[in-house]
């Protein structure tokens, strides 16, 4: 490995893990009226806050419901255990809510992970293209996410958002099926009830036959292809 | 190869441009404030789709732009990664800016983005490595860019190149030009406890195909201070002092004042720009 190499290896495990860099690399710092260590620190706080705010902005509605504190925390812990891979933060915390089911405090807001899969969708919507298919078999569209959660993952973005009281959500009222759609520019989120996701279901087995619900999700842009 | 980094617009020759924005997006297009050109992240322009490219589109029909890399990591001693050279050149060819940047700094390490400018050992090594990458994008985007010197919080016991030679050997060699940021210099001379007026004395303007402004903050560490390049706060009096005894030696250039923090009004970054431009304009009558 080259010196280069070496120094770069070196402060990106510093950078990463947090905490006292090794001795190797404190060595090979010039200290001054700051110690080497203060030196790096400016570095490892650089990265934790930077990559912390890019994920709290990405996540505005979770936050509501644990906190800043809890989602600095959180967010803190995926960056050191999945750091970003590309210099492109737009696509950095799209594995954020597989993190988080593996995460054991977040057994104080189970929902958690499907209202971060929601934003996660919008989000990811909001900076892709819209897709043109007209052709091929129906399918789900590549401009819509569905997320189908245990959790009424709707009411609680409304009441994330403010559209509706927090007390009007009642999380054991079952879980609710929510469709992201790009369309002409727009991100819309929307319901679908139980017979649309069975429709979804049966899609994917190949086994649904025409019927008005395909056109009708169709035209709400959750499917696409040719009917 | 062509050389276009020595931008000579139209008009006056002393053009003076702000960051943009999102928070400015609508601001600029109703109010098109008297500024030169605009700057961007690249990026920020790496997504295939959303609302900020149809922006960015209906902006660039009014002013020129200037597209500046925070993530090419040209220190990397792994070479440059071919994804993110693709972006970058798509960038470049959708936007056709006229000015073109990136830093002499890293950020990949083993794949990993550590979402900073983070500093080089100054060595024969280390120019090696860096003229190597720059020709590597360079020859991808076939044109040249300007590099930016980094502002510095420390340095390496094995550094054997001062910054400025560094800097001038690699433009030397690979026909980039330099971005020099005013406030860099300043923030990095106050940290290294070096001389800002030194280095802005020695840097060749011919070199010079932008100067950068920007505001930066101070902190206290166990009693120490330390500079911070925040880009959220006004230029300092301090870095316009810099940027006037530069300017005076060198020549009006294109100068473009950053914000990227706590990002005021558009009115705010407005009237920066058009101090910059008076700094310019002042000492090219004090030469008629």
């Amino acid at each position: 490995m080259s010196d280069l190499a070496r120094i770069q290896a070196g402060m990106k495990a510093a950078i990463v893990k947090g905490g006292e860099p090794d001795t190797a690399l404190l060595e090979a710092v010039v200290a001054g009226k700051l110690t080497s260590a203060q030196r790096m620190r400016v570095h490892q706080n650089n990265f934790r806050q930077t990559l912390t705010s890019a994920l709290l902005a990405i996540f505005p509605v979770a936050q509501v419901f644990v906190g800043e504190a809890f989602m600095k925390g959180v967010a803190g812990k995926f960056i050191t255990s999945e750091p970003p891979g590309a210099p492109m933060l737009s696509a950095y915390g799209a594995t954020f809510a597989d993190f988080l089911d593996g995460f054991p405090p977040v057994a104080q807001a189970p929902y958690l992970p499907d209202i971060v899969r929601l934003e996660w969708a919008v989000h990811e919507l909001q900076v892709s293209n819209e897709h043109v298919v007209d052709e091929g078999p129906v399918r789900l569209s590549p401009n819509a996410r569905v997320i189908d959660s245990r959790y009424p993952v709707l009411n609680l973005w409304m009441a994330g958002t403010g559209q509706i009281p927090p007390e009007a959500v009642n999380l054991k009222a079952g879980g609710q099926c929510a469709a992201v759609v790009l369309a002409f520019g727009e991100v819309r989120i929307m319901a679908l009830d139980s017979a649309e996701k069975a429709l979804l279901v049966a899609l994917e087995a190949g086994a649904a036959k025409e019927d008005a619900g395909i056109a009708r999700m169709l035209d709400m842009g959750v499917l696409a292809g040719k009917a | 190869m062509s050389v276009d980094y020595l931008w000579q617009p139209k008009g006056t020759g002393r053009p003076a441009g702000i960051s943009l924005k999102t928070e400015h997006f609508s601001d600029i297009l109703t109010s098109r404030p008297a500024v030169d050109f605009l700057e961007v992240h690249a990026e920020n322009y790496m997504t295939e789709g959303g609302a900020h490219h149809r922006y960015l589109e209906e902006i660039c029909a009014h002013y020129a732009l200037s597209v500046h890399g925070v993530g090419m990591s040209l220190g990397s001693a792994e070479g440059l990664d071919p994804a993110h050279v693709a972006r970058f050149k798509a960038v470049v060819e959708r936007y056709r800016p006229t000015i073109v940047s990136e830093h002499l700094a890293w950020s990949v390490s083993g794949g990993t983005y550590l979402n900073d400018l983070l500093p080089l050992p100054l060595t024969v090594e280390s120019l090696d490595v860096v003229v190597r990458n720059i020709d590597t994008l360079q020859q991808a985007i076939g044109r040249s860019v300007l590099v930016e010197n980094p502002s510095s919080y420390l340095s390496f016991k094995s550094s054997e190149i001062p910054e400025l030679e560094f800097l001038v050997r690699l433009a030397e060699r690979t026909g980039a030009g330099l971005l020099m940021d005013v406030n860099n210099v300043y923030v990095s001379a106050r940290n290294m406890e070096t001389s800002p007026e030194e280095y802005i004395d020695a840097v060749p303007a011919s070199l010079i195909g932008e100067v950068h402004l920007a505001g930066h903050a101070v902190k206290n560490i166990d009693g120490v201070e330390l500079r911070i390049d925040d880009h959220g706060s006004a230029v300092s009096p301090d870095v316009w002092a810099l940027y006037e005894r530069l300017i005076t030696r060198v020549g009006p250039k294109p100068t473009l004042v950053e914000w990227d923090t706590d990002i005021p009004p558009l009115s705010i970054l407005v009237a920066e720009a058009e101090k910059a431009k008076a700094v310019m304009n002042a000492l090219e009558a004090a030469h008629v």
